[in-house]
């Protein structure tokens, strides 16, 4: 079995289309390990908690594999690997997202209760990182941008793609991608900025410290997580019910 | 990092940034398992068994006979049926058709009255067999022999989830999803004496009760006496004192 901390084997685009082409199956799975860390990050980042983001991640890589399945060589051939399977990943997003009305919702910055509800599972230390309180209170704000603004900014900044990328992605202009990282990115500055327990030093570009304004104040009473209430936990997720704070004083 | 990272327009270096480009995660182990099933073959009861699992359980088993020893068959018949990635290596599947009902199974796939038959079929035990009416008699007042044997038709897991104990009423093995062969080798196999069945059926004998013991019994249940008279039905058992076994439970619908 991989080691999820082993860096992937880096192979080209070029094999793993070589390798499709002659097996599915052993193409399959040098897809899977070049791409796994880039679709669950999205996954999680923009479908919300880490086991929403297991389901995610094994919908569209199964969805990848069966699109594969009947395409005929030249169109794999014709395939850009990433940008194909990470339009895949958005859809299966939208439509978890479209479908979590009828679901218990859960969220972000669920990440860490959920492993100490399950000790027997394995922890990532990966994980451990990514729950640390600065992401999770990162994570959390990511979670309350307008959707295109926290798609963009996520395949932007967590994913590291390039703009161009994310525009065929999405299906928007250059433009208008760019817009949308911008105005996420000021967001979430100003939201971060005004946290009052920085964990990190960020004096080198760190924007103008600003007074307290009321989404920040409104979006404080979630952090202590552990005394969250259990019905927060069937809230749906759409885009419009991301706002943490507003959930939680109900 | 992705392995091959597109050359980037300069971003500001600022906490935020930096903050986000650490929010990547490469998500549990295991995570392949999801996805992909694995197979192996193993020995079986008759012939070797191709076995395949998710990481629910069983979820596909043909005999060695059936894809004629050839593993690329298998895997065809796999892909052709799930979509879903295959991948050889894996745990080594259970074979031991003794402990069916502690294998683990992935039925995720079926249908809610699929696996109701499926389930049932797990709970007829090794040398015995029942005709397809009781099947659909366990299943529920609105499922009729023909829907079970349709259902039997396709096991996806036969020998580890014995759809071969099901047999016609008249004693004749009936339909198997590998074929009737497979279905008489596996009986066999298990010392049921199918013969047996099929000469009391001849004589319109569809259950054996016994004096000793007070129960009717399906003629291969185990607690099936030699001191025993013949019944065509549970009810003329019941008419003539009998109670039916609670082991074989010869009236499913009345046992409730």
């Amino acid at each position: 079995m991989t080691s999820v901390n082993a860096p992937p084997p880096s192979r080209s685009d070029d094999q793993i289309v070589r390798s499709l082409l002659h097996d599915l199956d052993t193409g399959f799975v040098q897809l899977f390990d070049k791409y796994r860390r880039i679709v669950f990050s999205m996954a999680l980042r923009i479908g919300g908690c880490w086991a929403d983001a297991e389901d995610l991640t094994a919908d569209a890589f199964l969805r990848a594999y069966r699109a594969l399945a009947g395409y005929r060589p030249d169109q794999i051939l014709a395939l850009k690997l990433r940008t194909w399977l990470l339009t895949i990943t958005l859809n299966a997003c939208r439509n978890q997202q479209r479908d979590a009305g009828r679901q218990p919702a859960c969220e972000p910055w669920d990440e860490v209760d959920e492993q100490v509800d399950r000790p027997d599972e394995r922890v990532d230390v990966e994980q451990a990182i990514a729950d640390s309180e600065t992401n999770r209170e990162l994570a959390g704000l990511l979670a309350a941008l307008p959707d295109h603004q926290r798609v963009a900014v996520v395949l932007r900044h967590v994913v590291d793609l390039p703009i161009a990328e994310i525009a065929t992605v999405v299906g928007r202009s250059v433009g208008t991608v760019k817009s949308d990282i911008s105005r996420g990115l000021g967001r979430l500055r100003r939201l971060y900025t005004t946290n009052p327990t920085p964990r990190r030093s960020r004096t080198a570009a760190s924007p103008r410290r600003q007074p307290p304004d009321p989404v920040r104040s409104l979006l404080a009473p979630v952090r202590p997580r552990a005394e969250g209430p259990p019905n927060l936990h069937q809230l749906p997720a759409t885009s419009s019910a991301r706002r943490p704070a507003a959930e939680a004083r109900r | 990092m992705t392995p091959d990272r597109p050359p980037v327009t300069p971003v500001p270096d600022d906490a935020v940034t930096e903050g986000l480009a650490t929010l990547a995660a490469n998500g549990p182990p295991g995570l392949l398992e999801r996805i992909a099933a694995r197979w192996a073959r193993t020995p079986g009861p008759v012939c070797d068994l191709y076995v395949a699992s998710t990481h629910r359980g069983v979820i596909y088993v043909r005999t060695s006979d059936a894809v004629h020893d050839d593993d690329t068959e298998f895997t065809d018949q796999f892909h052709r049926r799930f979509a879903q990635p295959l991948l050889a290596g894996g745990p080594p599947p259970p074979s031991n058709t003794d402990r069916a009902d502690r294998i683990r199974f992935d039925l995720s796939r079926l249908s809610a009255f699929e696996r109701e038959v499926l389930l049932a079929v797990l709970t007829i035990p090794r040398g015995q067999v029942r005709p397809y009416d009781w099947l659909a008699g366990r299943v529920g007042p609105q499922a009729t022999a023909h829907h079970v044997d349709v259902v039997l038709r396709e096991n996806p897991v036969p020998v580890l989830i014995p759809c071969h104990r099901v047999i016609n009423a008249d004693g004749t093995p009936g339909e198997h999803v590998l074929g009737q062969a497979v279905k008489r080798a596996l009986l066999a196999a298990e010392g049921t004496n199918l013969g047996k069945v099929y000469a009391l059926a001849q004589l319109d004998i569809r259950y054996v009760a016994s004096d000793a013991t007070g129960m009717v019994c399906f003629p291969t249940c185990s607690q099936a006496r030699t001191d025993r008279t013949g019944f065509p039905t549970v009810t003329a058992a019941r008419d003539a004192g009998y109670r039916p076994c609670a082991q074989c439970c010869p009236a499913p619908d009345e046992a409730g």
